[in-house]
């Protein structure tokens, strides 16, 4: 019997203790993500039969399990990808609207029109010039900063992907390491099930989780198989496949990330979603493209279209204008096993056609197809060319072959290439290059307009010129020779290359010269033009103008933060509410530990009274016998 | 509901941390007055904010720009009534100088004062603007636009070129006038026709008076009247060579009326005696000072001479007059120019007003109710953070 009462004490005991070590345990993992509260099942003992009935024979620790719901495991692990996705790219979006909220470009095109009106209210003054002439290359170097800073964000994306791969790498080692230990566990434990290690793992798996979206599948054996993208492996079971981070082969600015099949690395970034890959991959080709290529856009048509302007005036010392900016011609990349050739130019004829996006140019093998990135669109290029699209002309030099590919970037790198092309303030050209006057001897009233240059480079367009009005005065003749040309007053009279109007009734005999307007030094007729594409709607397709577009540009990326921060919200609310049910079935509570502890405490207790009694009763025998 | 204690931390600290930032989002809207820091707090707002930036600079530009305008229309305006003060000055003396019985010493003396307001004329017609820029000289502002010649000759090097400056996005207005349309583009005679004595006329008559009595009629030819005899005359348009009147009979201060002119004539003409009728032509203000000079200066002993001098005076005070009213219609564009500006500014600036109010509805916060969320908040955080530390003490463990 008292051989009994021990057992029973001791197993008892036994019992207490583990519970106390768990109890422990718990509360030792209170701050241990994914730590699983654990539990010890007892079971009472098998009786014996005594004859009059089954006797106790004590309790039995059944197992240790942790107390886990898969499904409310796998909700963490989800939902924490795409709330970790939503919040990196939340806070990345947030960067550029910062930046661009800052409106340094809009305003240096501001400070760009203010100084050319100031050369404008006095075109001989030397020192608006200069001011004018820092504003230019103040401009270019604001797009330049924008666009450095831009860039800096697409290196460090770069840099974060490099990074983020490594330590994809990392977790999927350790948790095919976890699935080896697992089986190594289990089957020394039969079913007991490894608690701290699943925890360890599911821990793993949240972490993965946070870095890029994965598919998880469970393996009978207790393992698992961890897949990215479109079924890319990256462990099963104790095997695992690094993911690399290549540069694009068509597009050195552009780190992809690769996985090795059959030993060749083929990029699977565009099937990657979720966690910081996803965020990171969306705003590298997602805003932060918008932003360049719509920065980018702004310089191109800027720089071209004040450059055409500026080159129907004449400057200081009696040339005709030149360029304000060097506009950088458009850039693209070739596949290195391309067979044809093509070249790029921006086609000056559609300057507002131009769009913010890169494109795909290929060779399907009867045709170039090209694709906008912006938007996906894709159009086939059917003959020989040139093609003129989107404000870009393709020529077409060697032939190509089937799967040449090129990747156009006709904007994007624009405002870093972007320079000032003058250098000397008298170079501004704001002045006409031709004027006209009203010979004094005139006996009528007749007036004629300020000549507009229609085609500037007419090589007469400078050289002097009368129109004579003959007797009766209904027609005059060009320097007084030649056909004798019907006069209407009002009317367009174009001759090498400009154009004037005469207006009132002209005298016979009365004459007009159109001349060279060098020294005209207090002229603006080419500025006043010049200052009206200010508020010219020039770019996206004749809808906007250089400042609305900008607006417009930082209300897209504003829009994006907002919607990126709105998801961001929504996104943290269910993977927060994921957590807390995980978390209330799982989570360690401390005030119910402090009462397992005493629970415990009290039964360790309390078989140890056991113990004691079964001691004096047992020596009550002894001493009875020894009586 | 099971509550774990890491999640019952957790959510004290996400609650904490949630009031916190909107505190954080009313103190800065506080403190900034506006509402939106980046687009993304309102991307519709903000592009519509930089628009209305973009408007509002153009608008503070064009106000600049109309102050320049209205500077210098005013230099002219006031450059102006010097000369025309300085004209009136000339055309007494030249009344003065009209007299018959004034000697031609006393004349010299005369022509010696106009010589130099002559030089004044120079001096207002060569004034440079604020910027140093020569106002009269068009588009040449670095040139001198007046010299005068040492035969006393004055040539204007200026141009046409009119400068204009943008005062609204589809408005720009002449800051100033040309040398040629102020000091050289001036009809002489009577704006439409001008009248002359032949030179070498023998007899004493002259012209007194002439006007367009019919404009319809008017053609702008070269006529002439030429004596055919002591009293009689013949109008021939010598553009046509027809003859428009023929062996009319001269009487002495009758009208001599053809083609919608009309002249009147005293004295004696002499046979072979002819007055010319010319359409206008343009005249400088120093012509016509040396031509007075040249009239003061020139012997009126004989009666012959005697007429001609009379004559070419009233044709000059004719042409100073052409003159005073060249200045003040001058002056009268300008005047309009700046009741345009005027109304242009009004313009600007309550556009300026309206877009402020525009920008401030859209960008600024509203401050009483930033103010009073703000204390809300801050209440909220402190309730939160007793709440965190109230629960918090608790456990189960202070009692074992």
């Amino acid at each position: 019997m008292t051989a009994d009462i021990f057992g029973i004490a001791l197993s008892a005991l036994n019992a207490a203790q583990r519970g106390l070590t768990t109890t422990g345990h718990n509360i030792a993992n209170v701050n241990t993500p994914s730590y699983s509260r654990q539990r010890v099942d007892f079971e009472s003992r098998d009786p014996q039969f005594a004859g009059f009935g089954y006797v106790g024979k004590g309790v039995d620790i059944d197992s240790v399990r942790r107390i886990a719901d898969q499904f409310l495991i796998d909700q963490v692990r989800t939902s924490t990808s795409s709330a970790n996705q939503s919040l990196v790219l939340a806070d990345l979006i947030e960067r550029i609207d910062r930046q661009l909220g800052d409106a340094q470009a809009a305003s240096a095109v501001q400070d760009f029109f203010d100084a050319l009106a100031d050369v404008n209210d006095a075109p001989s003054q030397p020192a608006s010039r200069q001011v004018l002439l820092e504003s230019v290359n103040n401009l270019v170097s604001r797009l330049a900063e924008q666009e450095s800073l831009l860039n800096d964000f697409s290196r460090d994306v770069n840099r974060q992907i490099g990074a983020t791969v490594g330590e994809i790498n990392e977790l999927t080692r350790a948790i095919a390491q976890i699935n080896v230990d697992i089986t190594r566990g289990s089957g020394a434990g039969a079913d007991a099930p490894p608690n701290d290690l699943l925890d360890r793992r599911d821990q793993l798996l949240v972490e993965l989780a946070e870095l890029v979206d994965v598919q998880v599948q469970t393996r009978p054996d207790g393992t698992l198989n961890i897949l990215v993208g479109t079924g890319q492996v990256l462990v099963t079971g104790g095997t695992q496949v690094d993911l690399s981070a290549t540069t694009a082969s068509i597009d050195a600015s552009r780190t992809e990330i690769s996985y090795a099949f059959g030993g060749v690395l083929s990029p699977i970034s565009d099937n990657l979603s979720g966690g910081r890959v996803g965020a990171l991959l969306n705003f590298r080709d997602g805003a932060l493209d918008v932003a360049r290529n719509g920065l980018g856009r702004l310089a191109a048509t800027l720089s071209m279209t004040l450059n055409e302007q500026h080159r129907d005036g004449m400057d200081l010392m009696g040339n005709l204008g030149g360029d304000l900016f060097i506009t950088p011609p458009p850039q693209f990349n070739a596949l290195a096993t391309n067979t044809g050739t093509i070249t790029l130019a921006y086609d000056t004829s559609a300057i507002g056609a131009l769009e913010a996006s890169d494109y795909r140019l290929r060779h399907d093998g009867t045709n170039f197809v090209l694709t906008r990135l912006s938007d996906n669109s894709v159009q086939n290029l059917v003959g020989a060319g040139p093609f003129n699209v989107d404000g870009l002309t393709i020529t077409v030099g060697t032939a190509p072959a089937a799967g040449d590919e090129y990747l156009l970037q006709p904007t994007k790198l624009a405002p870093r290439l972007l320079r000032a092309a003058i250098t000397d303030p008298q170079e501004i050209a704001v002045a006409r290059p031709v004027k006209s006057s009203a010979d004094i001897g005139n006996l009528s009233n007749a007036g004629i307009s300020a000549p507009e240059v229609i085609d500037v480079t007419n090589g007469a367009l400078l050289t002097t010129t009368t129109l004579v009005f003959n007797d009766p005065p209904t027609t005059y003749q060009v320097n007084g020779a030649g056909p004798l040309l019907a006069y209407t007053a009002g009317a367009d009279i174009d001759v090498n290359g400009w154009r004037v109007q005469i207006s009132g009734a002209p005298s016979a005999g009365d004459s007009f010269t159109i001349e060279s307007n060098v020294g005209g030094s207090g002229d603006n007729g080419n500025g006043l033009t010049l200052s009206t594409l200010q508020f010219q709607a020039i770019m996206d397709g004749g809808t906007a103008t250089y400042q609305e577009d900008l607006g417009t540009l930082a209300g897209t990326i504003g829009a994006s933060a907002q919607q990126s921060r709105i998801s961001r919200d929504a996104l943290d609310i269910i993977a927060s509410n994921a957590q807390i049910a995980r978390d209330e079935l799982s989570g360690v509570n401390l005030d119910e530990e402090a009462a397992n502890l005493i629970r415990f405490q009290q039964s360790y207790q309390a078989a140890a009274q056991i113990v004691a009694a079964a001691d004096e009763a047992f020596q009550a025998l002894i001493g009875a016998l020894r009586s | 509901m099971r509550v774990s204690t890491a999640n019952h931390y957790r959510q004290s600290l996400n609650q904490i941390m949630t009031i916190q930032q909107r505190l954080a989002k009313f103190q800065s809207q506080v403190a900034t007055g506006q509402r939106i820091e980046t687009p993304g707090d309102d991307p519709a707002g903000m592009a519509l904010v930089m628009q209305i930036e973009e408007r509002a600079q153009a608008a503070l530009q064009f106000a600049r720009n109309g102050d320049h305008v209205e500077q210098r229309l005013n230099q002219v305006d006031s450059l102006l009534d010097n000369a025309i003060g300085t004209l009136q000055r000339v055309r007494d003396l030249t009344l003065q100088g009209r007299s018959e019985q004034l000697s031609s010493s006393d004349r010299a003396a005369i022509a010696q004062e106009i010589r130099e307001r002559l030089s004044e004329f120079v001096d207002i017609g060569n004034a440079r603007n604020a910027v140093g820029e020569y106002i009269f000289s068009g588009a040449q502002t670095d040139t001198r636009p007046f010299t005068e010649a040492a035969n006393g000759t004055v040539n204007y090097l200026g141009d046409q070129v009119r400068r204009e400056l943008q005062i609204s996005e589809g408005r720009a207005l002449a800051d100033g006038f040309t040398g040629d349309e102020v000091f050289m583009r001036i009809r002489n005679g009577n704006g439409t026709f001008a009248v002359e004595l032949q030179a070498g006329n023998t007899g004493s008559a002259q012209i007194t008076e002439n006007s367009v009595t019919d404009i319809a009629a008017y053609l702008p030819h070269d006529f002439r009247i030429s004596f055919t005899g002591p009293n009689t005359f013949d109008v021939i348009n010598d553009t046509t060579a027809t003859t428009v009147l023929a062996a009319q009979p001269y009487v002495e201060g009758a009208a001599i009326s053809f083609q919608g002119i009309s002249v009147t004539m005293i004295g004696t003409p002499a046979t072979g005696d002819e007055f010319l009728v010319e359409p206008s032509a343009n005249q400088s203000v120093f012509e016509t000072f040396d031509n007075l000079v040249q009239t003061l200066t020139s012997p009126t002993g004989t009666a012959t001479e005697g007429a001609v001098f009379g004559f070419n005076m009233d044709r000059v005070i004719e042409d100073i007059d052409q003159v005073l009213s060249n200045f003040n219609q001058v002056r009268a564009i300008g005047g309009a120019r700046l009741n345009t500006l005027f109304a242009q500014q009004q313009a600007t600036d309550s556009a300026l007003l309206h877009l402020e109010t525009l920008s401030s509805q859209i960008q600024d916060a509203d401050l009483s109710e930033a103010v009073s969320l703000l204390a809300q908040e801050a209440t909220a955080l402190e309730a939160a953070q007793a709440a965190f530390a109230r629960v918090q003490s608790i456990s189960l463990f202070n009692f074992i």
